[in-house]
């Protein structure tokens, strides 16, 4: 850069001539004399112009002195925590959601994914659970006016353990089912002792105490999924009960026609009738018993698999340490930077992008300024 | 030995605060005067210079005072504001507030009022950069280095700028009939 004593000579002296002269000091040149007299040229301010620019001056500036004025620099850093704060919900929001298997607590209640209607059905369940039980069906505690409702009812539960211990709480399921008056149905377990493996069950247990069964089986592993449902059979109850009664007075009636039989041929005749009937009607009593079972037990289906992940087959020794809540932290603080993370991928191209644009509309603005002047007359 | 640095943390740390009041006060008519030069309209001169002033309260937390003077940072906004009105009409007007002077003068005085009006014209066909240069240095009343500050040029170079626009008008009055 150009230092003033790095003007020439003949241009540090006029330009310090007009300062002298401005400063009202003697000075020589014609410069210096010129310099007065455009200073003398010099537009002002008449009283009457200076006093609207006062009144203008007071009308516009009272409002924005009362303003702090670092308010608006403070908008920016507002403006980023809130992005940053919806991103990060968001973001927890959906990781969240996708581990919605994921246990609040080890050995606790896991989330449950419910369909909306074995959700109500489950809701049903509740009520009949709080209902005295009975040892062939478990309907639903009738409301005024209204036949009871006979319920099927049935779950799901995924749960996972460690290798070490598939043996262990396979042989748990099945002794918690027998505790609660039910039966294994049917089981599979696949072993590779001590290594990992499967296993599967079909379970059984009275309706009354499927909550129950559910709560005790929960806490021999950690869950991973649960699901509830049900199947409002009542009206086939009625159909088959129906049927059976039909049945049973069509018997009746045959039975009078034996005895009231005169001759050879119609007695074969009736016997050969009741013989039908009797078949029919043990076909209805088959089926209103099978009914009867499906509505007093309710199907488990268990699925029991390994992993060797932190927190699986806790089971039912599990209380909430400070290891858990370490973990949780841990869990917790890397969703938040995961979410920053995320943030500052969004955020930073698009500062970039808005700094670039506000640079190059600055510089467009001041050449268009300075062009004004060119193209002033 | 034992040697002992004093460093001025309060001026470096707290900003200096603007009076705006008393910028206002002390700096309307010169920015007036400018502002006016720049657009040769008064009526204009006189929104413009309430908008640049407007424009400075409202950023008056981006003032530096390690930057430049205050009038410094005044003259760069009321710059901005003279030239956007000045892109806004696209066109100038004569200067229509400042009339001759009419009245009849002593002898002594003829010849001054009569230099005085050459000097008039020859402002008036000036580039306008020129123009703005005097205006600024001359009307607004800024020091050598307040000016390289408002145009963002160095002093060398503002004082080269002037100097040739001050040839120029010389020029111009010269060739004024």
């Amino acid at each position: 850069m150009r230092r003033p004593d790095q003007l020439p000579d003949e241009v540090q002296r006029d330009l310090a001539a007009i300062d002298a002269a401005l400063a009202g000091e003697p000075a020589d040149g014609e410069l210096a004399e010129l310099a007065l007299l455009v200073r003398d040229q010099r537009p002002r301010l008449d009283p009457g112009a200076r006093a609207r620019l006062d009144e203008r001056a007071d009308a516009r500036f009272a409002a924005r002195r009362v303003r702090a004025p670092r308010r608006r620099a403070l908008l920016p850093a507002l403006g980023a925590a809130a992005t940053i704060l919806v991103v990060s919900v968001g973001v927890y929001g959906g990781l969240g959601a996708r581990d919605a298997g994921e246990p609040v607590a080890p050995g606790g209640e896991a989330a449950t994914r419910t369909a909306p209607s074995a959700e109500r059905a489950r809701e049903s369940a509740d009520e009949a659970a709080s209902a005295p039980s009975s040892a062939t069906a478990a309907p639903v505690a009738p409301s005024a006016g209204l036949p009871s409702r006979s319920v099927q009812r049935a779950a799901e539960l995924l749960l996972a353990t460690t290798p070490g211990r598939l043996d262990e709480v396979a042989g748990a399921v099945m002794r918690t089912t027998e505790a609660l008056g039910g039966y294994v149905a049917g089981s599979a377990v696949h072993s590779r002792g001590g290594r990992g493996g499967s296993a599967s069950f079909q379970l059984r247990v009275p309706s009354a105490r499927l909550e129950t069964a559910l709560a005790r089986l929960s806490r021999l592993a950690r869950v991973r999924s649960r699901n509830t449902s049900s199947l409002d059979v009542t009206g086939a109850v009625v159909s088959a009960r129906d049927r059976v009664s039909a049945l049973e007075a069509e018997r009746r009636g045959v039975l009078r026609q034996l005895a009231a039989a005169g001759t050879p041929e119609e007695t074969e005749a009736a016997r050969a009738r009741l013989r039908a009937v009797d078949v029919r009607l043990a076909r209805a009593k088959a089926h209103r018993e099978e009914l009867r079972r499906r509505v007093a037990y309710s199907t488990i289906d268990v699925e029991l698999v390994t992993e060797r992940r932190a927190g699986a087959g806790s089971g039912t020794n599990d209380h909430w340490t400070p290891g858990d809540g370490l973990r949780v932290a841990v869990r917790v603080l890397e969703i938040a930077a995961g979410a920053m993370l995320v943030a500052l991928a969004l955020l930073l191209p698009a500062a970039l992008l808005a700094a670039l644009g506000f640079g190059a509309w600055r510089v467009v603005r001041s050449r268009r300024r300075e062009a004004a002047l060119d193209g002033a007359a | 030995m034992t040697t002992s640095l004093t460093v001025p943390l309060a001026a470096r740390t707290a900003p200096a605060q603007l009076d705006f009041d008393a910028l206002y006060r002390s700096a309307c008519e010169d920015v007036f005067s400018y502002v006016a030069t720049m657009l040769r309209d008064r009526g204009a001169a006189e929104d413009v210079t309430a908008l640049a002033f407007e424009r400075a309260l409202r950023r008056r937390g981006s003032y530096r005072a390690d930057r430049g003077s205050e009038r410094a940072w005044l003259f760069g906004i009321a710059r901005n504001a003279a030239l956007d009105e000045l892109r806004r009409r696209k066109r100038t007007t004569a200067l229509a507030g400042e009339p001759r002077d009419e009245r009849p003068a002593p002898d002594d005085e003829a010849e001054l009022a009569l230099r005085r009006a050459d000097l008039r014209t020859a402002l008036a066909s000036l580039a306008p950069r020129d123009r703005e240069l005097i205006a600024l240095r001359f009307h607004a009343g800024l020091s050598a280095r307040e000016l390289a500050a408002v145009l963002g040029v160095s002093e060398s170079h503002a004082g080269t700028q002037l100097h040739r626009a001050m040839q120029r008008l010389r020029k111009a009055c010269d060739a004024t009939p």
